[in-house]
Order: C-alpha cells, then sequence, then structure tokens
C-alpha cells in the first residue's frame, strides 16, 4: 500500500516537473518583427507587415528584423504567394531583401522568424 | 624644373578632364553600392551620336518606346559578377544579357543581382517616354529651319532626334524611317530605319522631307533651284 501511494506521488512529483520543463524551459518564442530602411525611389512603395503595396515595375529594399522575447534576433524569409507578381529576392546585406512588382494585381506575402509564419501581409500591385 | 612641374600639372588635369567625360554616362544606384553604365547600341541612338564607344554624354533622362541600349553594374566594392533585371518586362524587355528594349511609356527599376547566388545589390530607375516629336538636324547639331533651299545636285546630311514632351532628347537605338513626297525632285541616299540621312536634290521643284518613329512624324518642306 505505502508502496503503491510513494510510487503515485512519484509520479505526480515527474509530471509535475515536465510540464514546468515544458513550460519554462521551451526557450525564447516570437516577440516581434522590425522593418527598417524601406527605400523610396521613382515609384512610392509601402512594405509592412499587414499590407504590401507598390506600383508595378517598382522595385523597393527593406530590412526585416524578427526578434524573439529575449530581444535576440530570430532567422528571417519573407515569400510571396505568387512571384509572378511580387517577386521577392534576398539582399546583399543582412536581413534585407528586395521587393519587385511584376504585373498588377493581388496576393500575399508570408514573414517568417526561424521558419515560422509570424505575419501574412496582404500585397496590392498596381498600375502607373 | 618648373617646366617639368607645369607639364606634370596639366597632365594631370587633361587626364582627370578625361576621367570625367568618361564617367558622364554612369549614375550611382539607388542604394549606393554601384554605379550603372549606360551605353548606346548603335549610332541611331539620339544621345551618344559616335556610337557605341561614346562615353561623353550624360545619363539619359529618359528612354524612348522602342529604344534599344546597353546597361552595366559594376559594383563599388568590386565583388562579383551581376545581371540586370528590369522589375517588370511590361516596360523593359531583357531579350538577352545587359541589352535592354524599352516597350511602355512608364517608370521602371532595373534591379542588380548576383549571378552567383541572386542576391540584389542595387537598383536604378529607367522612365520610358513616347517621343513627342523629332527635331531634325542638320551641321554642327544645328535645327533645320522648317524650309530648306538646295541646288540642283547639292546634298544635304540630316539626322533625326527623338524627343520626349519635356524637350529631352530621349535615349535609345529606334527606327527613324525616311520619305519624301516627290521623289523625282529629292532623293534619299540611305535605305531607313537609319537616323541619319542623305538627301540630294535632282530635279528642280517643291518637296517635303519627312521622317517618322512609330507614328511620331516631322517634316521640313525642301526646295530645289536650278
Amino acid at each position: 500500500m505505502m508502496t503503491t501511494t510513494g510510487t503515485t506521488r512519484w509520479k505526480r512529483l515527474l509530471g509535475a516537473a515536465c510540464v514546468t520543463f515544458a513550460v519554462g524551459c521551451a526557450g525564447p518564442s516570437y516577440d516581434r518583427t522590425e522593418i527598417l530602411d524601406v527605400s523610396q525611389g521613382d515609384l512610392p512603395a509601402t512594405v509592412s507587415l499587414s499590407l504590401i503595396s507598390l506600383s508595378v515595375g517598382a522595385a523597393t529594399r527593406a530590412v526585416i528584423k524578427p526578434w524573439n522575447d529575449d530581444n535576440k534576433l530570430m532567422g528571417v524569409g519573407v515569400q510571396s504567394d505568387n512571384p509572378e507578381l511580387l517577386d521577392i529576392a534576398p539582399g546583399v546585406g543582412d536581413h534585407e531583401f528586395m521587393f519587385i512588382a511584376r504585373k498588377v494585381g493581388t496576393t500575399s506575402a508570408r514573414f517568417l522568424a526561424d521558419g515560422d509564419v509570424v505575419a501574412i501581409a496582404r500585397v496590392e500591385i498596381r498600375a502607373q | 624644373m618648373e617646366p617639368f612641374r607645369t607639364l606634370l600639372c596639366t597632365s594631370l588635369a587633361l587626364a582627370l578632364a578625361g576621367c570625367a567625360a568618361s564617367d558622364s554616362a554612369s549614375r550611382a544606384g539607388d542604394l549606393g553600392r554601384g554605379t550603372f553604365r549606360y551605353a548606346c547600341t548603335s549610332t541611331d541612338d539620339a544621345v551618344c551620336p559616335s556610337g557605341t564607344t561614346d562615353r561623353n554624354f550624360d545619363f539619359p533622362t529618359a528612354i524612348s518606346v522602342g529604344g534599344r541600349f546597353t546597361l552595366t553594374f559594376t559594383p563599388t566594392d568590386g565583388s562579383g559578377n551581376y545581371a540586370l533585371k528590369p522589375a517588370s518586362t511590361e516596360f523593359l524587355s531583357d531579350d538577352s544579357v545587359a541589352l535592354f528594349r524599352a516597350k511602355k511609356a512608364g517608370r521602371v527599376a532595373v534591379v542588380a543581382r548576383s549571378t552567383a547566388n541572386g542576391k540584389a545589390a542595387d537598383l536604378t530607375y529607367v522612365r520610358i517616354a513616347q517621343p513627342a516629336k523629332i527635331r531634325i538636324l542638320g551641321d554642327k547639331d544645328v535645327a533645320v529651319l522648317p524650309k530648306v533651299t538646295l541646288k540642283v545636285g547639292e546634298e544635304l546630311t540630316l539626322r533625326g532626334e527623338a524627343r520626349g514632351s519635356l524637350d529631352e532628347t530621349l535615349g535609345g537605338s529606334v527606327d527613324y524611317d525616311w520619305a519624301v513626297s516627290d521623289a523625282s525632285v529629292l532623293e534619299l541616299r540611305a535605305a531607313s530605319p537609319v537616323r541619319r540621312m542623305t538627301i540630294r536634290a535632282a530635279k528642280a521643284g517643291p518637296s517635303k522631307l519627312e521622317v517618322k518613329i512609330g507614328e511620331t512624324a516631322s517634316s521640313v518642306d525642301v526646295e530645289v533651284t536650278p
């Protein structure tokens, strides 16, 4: 009887430790994404986590930095759901991307932090 | 010593002046990582009348619809090779390496991307405009009068120059098509399309010389006297 009770207590303790470990030791998680240095050329351009708006024929550079809750930079990615409308190319600088408006239309783009989607922006490519 | 110094300084000044002239067809990329250089594909480009080796001109403010030209990119740090791609092929075709053809009026970015890893380094914008008029130029780049008088047997060489609505010279090699209203009075000495045309007065009488780029035309009245 004593043995059974002891085993149960031990199991509960182990379970509680597992939960504590899972919550507390999973590591830092995503916190925010900064979008910086959006270049402004001959054609107006907007790049944010909710909207990417460009005139067809435009190209704009933006620096995109996702941060975790330990205030450390995370791996970044940006993907277009229709590269025939909006092509997104990596830039030569750190965390830099070039947004290239190929054709008029609407689509969406995904912002990633350490491979996970953290925001989906509406993409609008307008006629000149 | 003094004459030697003077000679050295003069040489340096001439060298610097030469360098400045050779760079005039270039401009810095919008992101400041390199230089975009414009070059003509033929003497049919009004911005560089001496042809493909001409460097003594300014980067054109606009390119004519239909205009062909060459654009290259040199990174400031001298690293790697870059391919230039227009943001949209609606405005600018890139049928072969570094050779572009303007297709539609508007503005379009040209992006320099590394041939090694596809990363984008810099960009520049090109403005494309429909020719608003064609200026007909004679000797020493002087625009000819609305009426020209020639004697029978005389020849005159003229050049067309595509210009935009802001009266700017449009870049790009374009097809200039020449025609005369009375071929018995005035002969064309070259076959179109060509930017430079020599006419010969064959017989006394009036005639009209017309030059066209697409739908845009310009003309000059020619009176041939005996």
